[in-house]
């Protein structure tokens, strides 16, 4: 096995092999709180003793009791809401899209080189770069968001699908041509495994993405959502309101990816980055 | 008896990053069917390279391989072959059961014989109690074993294996030794087998086909004329087993110092099928 065990994908900082250590990490967990607090109480002191204005920056208690009366209204769910229905929708366009074009792609090494350039070259387009055209095509609708976390989304994972593909071991493909396995089967049982590691970066990846261009999308363009709310809360002058939709939205963000990062651990319990139970 | 398979001017060439190693120079010989055949040589002679030509799995340079009269250009049906590379060769994925049951299930074979067929296999290689475990929770001898079942599972016509017992203790080797013959005289399936280990060809086989350095051709075959029931003790205990071992380490010294097989009058005739 000492071939397949030691692989992670290319993208080195956020392999898999960090998740399984990030999920080892549990006994650290008392020491993160204290941290929080820690950082809790100096946002509390530092407007308080008047280093920062209150203006710009209200205390930590202000700012969460804001968060609190923000809760109980339905205005900050159905945001919450909004917010959360355009990454995911985005996102699942995005993995679809990026999944079957890289598996067909990727799979034909004469194609891939094809594309290659004009990928390198639509990659790095950044995708608020794409506004006035989402703005032109669907207004403050939530298409505009999804164009944008489409587009921003899409990139991260089907690139990690090409590493995946091109990452199958000739091995375990020549020993399933042997048995004729049929190219379907070949797909389904070799080549989509072998890749689910990368596959699985790249949506956590993607997942990270798709909620910043959806946070922004709403803050700039005003489709609905915890971004549009956000610049409400600003032009309004409720700067406490406006600190704790940002928290909202980082706790957004923290849940996102302690979801994909659990998704890898259940789907991935066979790979090497994972296998800590068996390890131990 | 009629030639399985045939092997003729079979030559394979590897060309690319600017290195160009002709592996396979020129083979030619038949396996009657039924036939268990080793292939001894030295390391890089070109073992796996013959082996993946034979399985379908590589295009030779020129020649040609026939299995059953026809041309082999993709892998046959009816042939199973264990690869060198056992460990990377089951899906780690997949638990051992579903390794051994994934080619079954291809073959379309229905679920009740697949189970009969993977829980036979597992208890001929000594690992009914691991069927659900996954490959890399075993060590590497029995990982082995797990891609031997998967072989043998199939029920193939034709079984090719790549010096698989490579890993594996003296202890097991025995056993796995003992166990392929077992399963050949059971099974009546046609075996190429190839190890470096020089015992063990003449052990396992009916004929030892020595292979020159590389490029690489039949350097020496012959015929082992030892009893069809072998025994661990009694057989390797055999004069005439020490005389053919003699002779194939002679052979293999040979091809080692990159002598070319000369043009023997002599010649041993091939031997007679079973
Ligand atoms: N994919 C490849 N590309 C280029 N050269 C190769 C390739 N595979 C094998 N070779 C070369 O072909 C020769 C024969 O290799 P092969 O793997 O068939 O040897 P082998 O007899 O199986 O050796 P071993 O006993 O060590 O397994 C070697 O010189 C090797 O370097
Ligand atoms: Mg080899």
């Amino acid at each position: 096995m000492t071939g397949r065990g030691t692989r992670t994908p290319a993208e080195g900082g956020a392999s898999p092999a960090r998740t399984a250590a990030a999920g080892g990490a549990a006994g650290t967990a008392p020491l993160g709180a204290v941290g929080v607090l820690a950082f809790l109480a100096v946002w509390e002191l530092v407007p308080r003793l008047g280093l920062v204005p209150g203006r710009y920056l209200p205390p930590a208690t202000e700012v969460l009791a804001a968060l609190a009366a923000r809760a109980a209204e339905a205005a900050f769910w159905v945001a919450l809401w909004d917010t959360v229905l355009a990454w995911a929708l985005g996102l699942a366009i995005a993995f679809a899209a990026a999944c079957l074009l890289g598996f067909a792609i990727g799979s034909l090494p004469a194609v891939r080189a094809f594309t290659t350039s004009t990928v390198e070259f639509l990659r790095p387009v950044p995708s608020v770069a794409l506004i006035p055209l989402a703005v032109l095509l669907y207004g403050t609708d939530i298409g505009s968001t999804l164009l944008l976390v489409v587009y921003a989304a899409f990139w991260q994972i089907y690139l990690q699908v090409l590493y995946g593909v091109a990452d199958v071991d000739p091995v375990a493909e020549q020993t399933a041509r042997s048995y004729r396995l049929s190219r379907w089967s070949r797909i389904r049982y070799v080549t989509w495994p072998s890749a689910l590691p990368y596959v699985l970066t790249g949506l956590r990846l993607g997942a990270a993405v798709a909620l910043i261009l959806a946070i922004t999308a709403q803050l700039v363009i005003g489709s609905p959502g915890l971004g549009r709310e956000i610049a409400v809360a600003q032009s309004s002058g409720a700067i406490a309101s406006v600190y704790a939709l940002v928290i909202a939205t980082g706790g957004l963000g923290v849940a996102v990816n302690a979801g994909v990062r659990l998704l890898e651990r259940r789907l991935l319990h066979w790979h090497s980055s994972v296998r800590t139970e068996a390890a131990a | 008896m009629s030639a399985v398979l045939e092997v003729t001017g079979l030559r394979k060439v590897y060309e690319g990053g600017g290195r160009r190693v002709e592996a396979v120079g020129g083979l030619d010989f038949t396996v009657p069917a039924g036939q268990l055949a080793c292939l001894v040589g030295p390391s890089g002679c070109g073992k796996t390279t013959l082996l993946k030509c034979v399985a379908g799995l590589m295009r030779p340079t020129s020649g040609s391989v026939r299995l059953a009269g026809e041309p082999v250009t993709e892998p046959p049906p009816d042939m199973a072959v264990v690869f060198q590379e056992y460990g990377r060769s089951l899906f780690a994925w997949l638990s051992v059961a579903d390794n051994v049951a994934l080619p079954l299930k291809e073959k379309g074979v229905p679920r009740a014989r697949r189970a009969e067929l993977v829980r036979r296999a597992l208890a001929d290689v000594g690992l009914s109690d691991a069927a659900g475990a996954h490959p890399w929770q075993l060590s590497g001898g029995m990982q082995q074993r797990v891609a031997i079942a998967r072989a043998i599972a199939y029920e193939p016509r034709v079984l090719l294996m790549d010096e698989p017992f490579a890993a594996v203790d003296a202890q097991t080797r025995a056993e796995l030794e003992d166990l392929i013959r077992g399963l050949w005289q059971r099974l009546g399936v046609t075996v190429l087998f190839v190890t470096h280990d020089i015992d063990e060809a003449v052990y396992l086989g009916q004929r030892v086909l020595v292979l020159s350095a590389s490029p690489t051709r039949v350097q020496d075959d012959l015929a082992v004329d030892l009893p069809d029931r072998r025994d661990q003790l009694t057989t390797r205990g055999d004069v005439r087993f020490t005389e053919l071992r003699a002779r194939v380490y002679a052979r293999v010294q040979a091809a080692k110092r990159g002598e070319r097989p000369a043009p023997d009058p002599s010649a041993p005739p091939a031997p007679a099928p079973r």
